[in-house]
């Protein structure tokens, strides 16, 4: 990895460049093959595609690649948490009813909301 | 109509060819130097970027339990949204990210007449997202694919209503940071007519296309996860 020598010195345009054409190419890659799978696999492709995306975006259009290392770490740290928070989460949602089964539908959100409003009490008042 | 106010603005501030020399920047007291202020202010940055994707990860998150539980319901929700106005915005926010970044090279290499023009490029890129964005929210008012109670579209699935509310919830957030981006691209281009901006200073500019950047990138997941549902 090249490093700026200082904050006033100006990376190199052509990277700029791929990385446009290479955003666009992607984006346009990931919509035709989302039209072909379905399901995990689907979803898997997809975001492994938009992962590629947003790291070249870091990397290049914010660019991280020629920027102090500092802030690479300040950035991939905020991704740790943002992965342990989605772990965590969908570890105790998806687990909730291994233990307890009167658990399960206490959390199952399938109660339909709507069509409700012409019904219950209070009206518009709330 | 605008760009005549423009070339009005930039006639009364700058001559034709003559390479701006600026209103000279003083430093704050709190900092050394210039360059020492400058990393300061990126490092509050990025730092203010990492709050962002944490605040708009709780979203995400949302967005992952709601779909563990209503796998089929998230399939039949995505063809309620249209993948051409989907795509196009992308290629929008896409093309705004890069012409932004053009902008900022031309102003730190002082073509400031070059820079205002590819940051009004930007900021039409962004009105362009955002009208796209107001006939997709037309249609779904229109058809009744609303959050919670206001829901009132057809639908195969009877939790429609929590896709919608996620629907709304991220691209609303995600609007409103748009629109803000728009107001701080117009805050530059108004400071660069003023002839604050060249090579000699450029700390407003480089935070902003980092900020216009970060937009770009929450977009690149909202797209897929919101569209791309098969």
């Amino acid at each position: 990895m090249s490093k700026l020598h200082s904050s006033h010195e100006l990376p190199p345009l052509k990277p700029y460049i791929i990385t446009f054409g290479a955003l666009i190419a992607i984006t346009l890659f990931n919509v035709t093959i989302s039209q072909f799978t379905s399901g995990s696999l689907g979803l898997i492709l997809t975001m492994v595609l938009a992962s590629v995306n947003a790291i070249l975006v870091l990397a290049v259009f914010m660019g991280l690649w020629w920027d102090n290392r500092f802030h690479t770490v300040a950035i991939v740290t905020t991704f740790l948490f943002l992965s342990l928070f989605f772990i965590f989460t969908m570890l105790d949602v998806a687990t909730r009813d291994d233990l307890d089964p009167r658990e399960g539908p206490a959390f199952d959100i399938k109660s339909p909301v709507q069509k409700e409003h012409s019904s219950g009490h209070g009206g518009e008042s709330h | 109509m605008i760009l005549m106010i423009l070339r009005q603005l930039m006639e009364k501030n700058m001559s034709s060819n003559e390479v701006l020399v600026g209103r000279s920047h003083e430093v704050a007291h709190q900092f050394d130097t210039a360059e020492q202020e400058f990393n300061t202010a990126k490092l509050g940055m990025w730092v203010f970027m990492a709050q962002e994707i944490l605040f708009f990860g709780g979203l995400f998150v949302a967005y992952a339990v709601f779909r563990m539980m209503h796998p089929d319901m998230f399939r039949e929700a995505a063809h309620h949204l249209s993948l051409k106005w989907g795509l196009l915005n992308t290629l929008f926010l896409l093309t705004s990210s890069f012409t932004m970044t053009l902008g900022e090279r031309a102003i730190r290499q002082d073509k400031i007449k070059q820079g205002i023009m590819l940051l009004m490029t930007t900021v039409g890129l962004a009105t362009a997202f955002m009208g796209v964005k107001a006939i997709e929210y037309a249609a779904k008012i229109h058809h009744g694919y609303l959050p919670a109670k206001w829901f009132f579209g057809e639908g195969m699935d009877n939790s429609l209503h929590l896709f919608f509310g996620i629907y709304f919830a991220l691209t609303g957030l995600h609007g409103v940071h748009v629109i803000i981006g728009i107001g701080l691209i117009l805050w530059l281009v108004y400071r660069t007519i003023r002839g604050e901006f060249g090579s000699h200073y450029f700390l407003p500019i480089e935070m902003v296309t980092l900020y216009w950047h970060l937009v770009d990138l929450v977009w690149t997941f909202l797209f897929p996860l919101l569209y791309l549902i098969r």
